[in-house]
């Protein structure tokens, strides 16, 4: 699915967030960087609707204002950032509210399977029976993901998946949202902070840049660059290019360190 | 593939496994229900043997007192009890749903005690909030200002985006607010407004008729229907505000349905049979220990459960003092308190 946004404009009370921002995104793996409070997780929220912003968004060529509201929720995967839930739920149960809208009174066999096969993907199978308030940080974001995963969404907003996960499970989780949506031809756009798991992944790489726009979209070779960790980020990092053109980052120093010598 | 084919089916398994689990505790329960309905129907100042009962029911022989003893008082009182006990077990269940707390209730974040509130203010004042035939003024007062002090929550939670703890200690603060502004007007009152306020507030079954009986069955009826009609909607809620969002509920619009749903189960509860604590702590909890929250099953059991509790609790309002009737209110608290402190000690191991 396209995803065309003309002069999103969104604040917290009078002060900006994103001011202004117009951008093409295509179908691929797309990840979301900037410093804290550059507007990330406001980005995603305005795309699906939590938050209500000012401009255009166009889905696949429609105004997002003109599909229904059951029709987005379809069309649009969203995976918020707080996943801590304690719910006496089960796994199980709660990846089969991902299938909200198609639920009845009975749960029929052909959701029961499909739930399975992702909390099996996932390598969560084992869990499925046990409750929510059991589960680490870690296993919770795993069955959000699977939640999300169940709806099979054209476009899959995911604040920061990799949260509470460990390095094994972050290389695993974002390999498997990467994969999933070259298999089923969708547009994932993904928010992350490290900067070589993005480069690493990322088809593209979306950059804002803290003060309300976009730094820079485009291919992880062409945008992950030490001028740029510098501008954004305020730290001297040196990116050496890999053999698979993949750019690796090396964080050597913040800038502000020169301040509190 | 085959080993995959092995493992679905193992799932698939232990997934019915579960939900027939969860049927059978249905009815367990429902038969219990039966059982403590039936000693409730046969107990009190003149005890009545099951052939009396049944005699009264169905045959034409038994005397005019038993007849009437059965019908016209044991009967409607039986089913008060069932129904107000379920009516506060789900008003529980789901103001904990929406509110995100498990120590929510209508008792305890003041929603009764306003309720309460309105109805001595007609019993004492006369004053109706909403014009009315007079029949009706207790009635309508008390829900007047259980959908009143439910708002007041609900907005003040939205307003802050106020933590769960902050809203339980606002609901408290209402609490002493209405029980202050009831304990004024009851110094104000006469003796005999005292009276009738007093026992009114102590909570009790012996002032049911068929018709009262009948109003808070409808309204239980009709409100047990539309949270079942919402039972996904409201599973969804239990994960937290944001991610019901994200699984395309409309959650501001399915809270204030609810807290309207809530405030009608209560008050009518309430006016008919004063306040009665702790159902709708103690009805979702054992729920909650028996099936989880899937509302498919966290409705019906938290009804039944309430249901329960307040079936014994009117059995235990007639045994415990021989030949006559304790305030219902007070019974229930008695098990309550236990139950609730032994939640808490649960809590901290």
């Amino acid at each position: 699915m396209n995803l065309e946004i003309e002069n999103l404009t969104f604040g917290y009370n009078s002060t900006p967030v994103l001011n202004n921002i117009s951008l093409k995104v295509k179908p691929m793996f797309n990840v979301v960087i900037g410093p804290n409070a550059a507007g990330k997780s406001t980005l995603l929220k305005c795309i699906f609707g939590v938050l209500k912003s000012k401009g255009q968004i166009y889905l696949n060529g429609k105004d997002r204002n003109s599909i229904r509201k059951e029709d987005i929720a379809e069309l649009i995967g969203y995976l918020p950032q707080d996943n801590t839930s304690n719910s006496a739920l089960t796994v199980f149960e709660t990846v089969l509210l991902g299938k909200l809208h198609s639920l009845s009174w009975r749960v029929g066999e052909e959701e029961k399977s499909s739930i399975l096969k992702v909390l099996e993907d996932l390598g969560i199978d084992d869990l499925a029976f046990r409750q929510l308030n059991e589960l680490s940080g870690g296993q919770k974001q795993m069955v959000s993901i699977a939640q999300l995963m169940v709806r099979f969404p054209k476009l899959m907003l995911m604040d920061e998946p990799t949260n509470n996960l460990d390095l094994q499970n972050q290389l695993e989780i974002i390999s498997l949202i990467r994969y999933i949506t070259k298999k089923r031809e969708i547009n994932s756009i993904v928010t992350l902070h490290d900067l070589n798991l993005t480069a690493r992944y990322a088809d593209n790489v979306i950059i804002l840049d803290g003060k309300g726009g976009i730094y820079s979209y485009g291919k992880p070779v062409s945008v992950i660059t030490s001028d740029m960790i510098s501008y954004i980020y305020g730290v001297n990092a040196k990116v050496a290019i890999g053999d698979d053109d993949v750019p690796i980052v090396t964080p050597i120093s913040s800038n502000r360190d020169k301040l509190m010598v | 593939m085959k080993n995959m084919i092995n493992i679905n089916e193992r799932s698939t398994a232990i997934y019915n496994d579960m939900i027939k689990h969860k049927i059978k505790i249905l009815l367990v329960m429902s038969i219990a229900l039966v059982v403590t309905f039936s000693i409730d129907i046969l107990t009190g100042p003149a005890w009545l043997s099951i052939n009396d009962v049944i005699s009264a029911f169905f045959s034409s022989s038994v005397d005019n007192n038993t007849h009437f003893i059965v019908c016209s008082i044991r009967l409607p009182v039986a089913v008060m009890a069932v129904v107000v006990g379920a009516s506060l077990g789900i008003a529980g269940a789901e103001m904990q749903t929406i509110l995100g707390n498990p120590l929510a209730s209508p008792y305890t974040i003041g929603v009764s005690a306003a309720a309460g509130f309105g109805a001595a203010l007609a019993l004492v004042l006369g004053v109706g909030v909403i014009p009315c035939a007079e029949e009706f003024i207790v009635s309508i007062n008390a829900f007047v200002f259980a959908l009143f002090s439910s708002l007041i929550i609900y907005f003040i939670s939205k307003l802050r985006k106020a933590r769960t703890e902050i809203i339980v200690l606002l609901g408290i603060a209402l609490l002493f607010l209405f029980n202050a502004l009831t304990a004024f007007l009851q110094y104000i009152a006469t003796e005999q407004q005292v009276q009738t306020v007093v026992f009114w507030l102590f909570g009790s079954l012996t002032r049911t008729t068929w018709l009262k009986a009948g109003i808070t069955t409808i309204v239980f009826t009709v409100s047990i229907y539309l949270f079942a009609k919402d039972s996904w909607k409201l599973t969804a809620l239990s994960l937290g505000d944001d991610k019901a969002k994200s699984l395309g509920v409309d959650v501001e619009k399915i809270k204030l349905k609810v807290i309207i749903i809530v405030s009608l189960l209560t008050a009518t509860a309430v006016c008919f049979v004063g306040t009665i604590g702790f159902i709708g702590l103690a009805g979702p909890h054992i729920a909650r220990m028996l099936v989880g929250e899937e509302q498919r099953f966290f409705i019906p059991v938290s009804a039944l459960g309430g249901a329960l509790l307040l079936s014994a609790a009117s059995i235990g309002s007639k045994i415990i003092i021989p030949g006559a009737i304790f305030p219902i209110g007070i019974i229930t608290s008695f098990i309550g308190v236990p139950f609730f402190v032994s939640l808490i000690l649960r809590k901290r191991v």
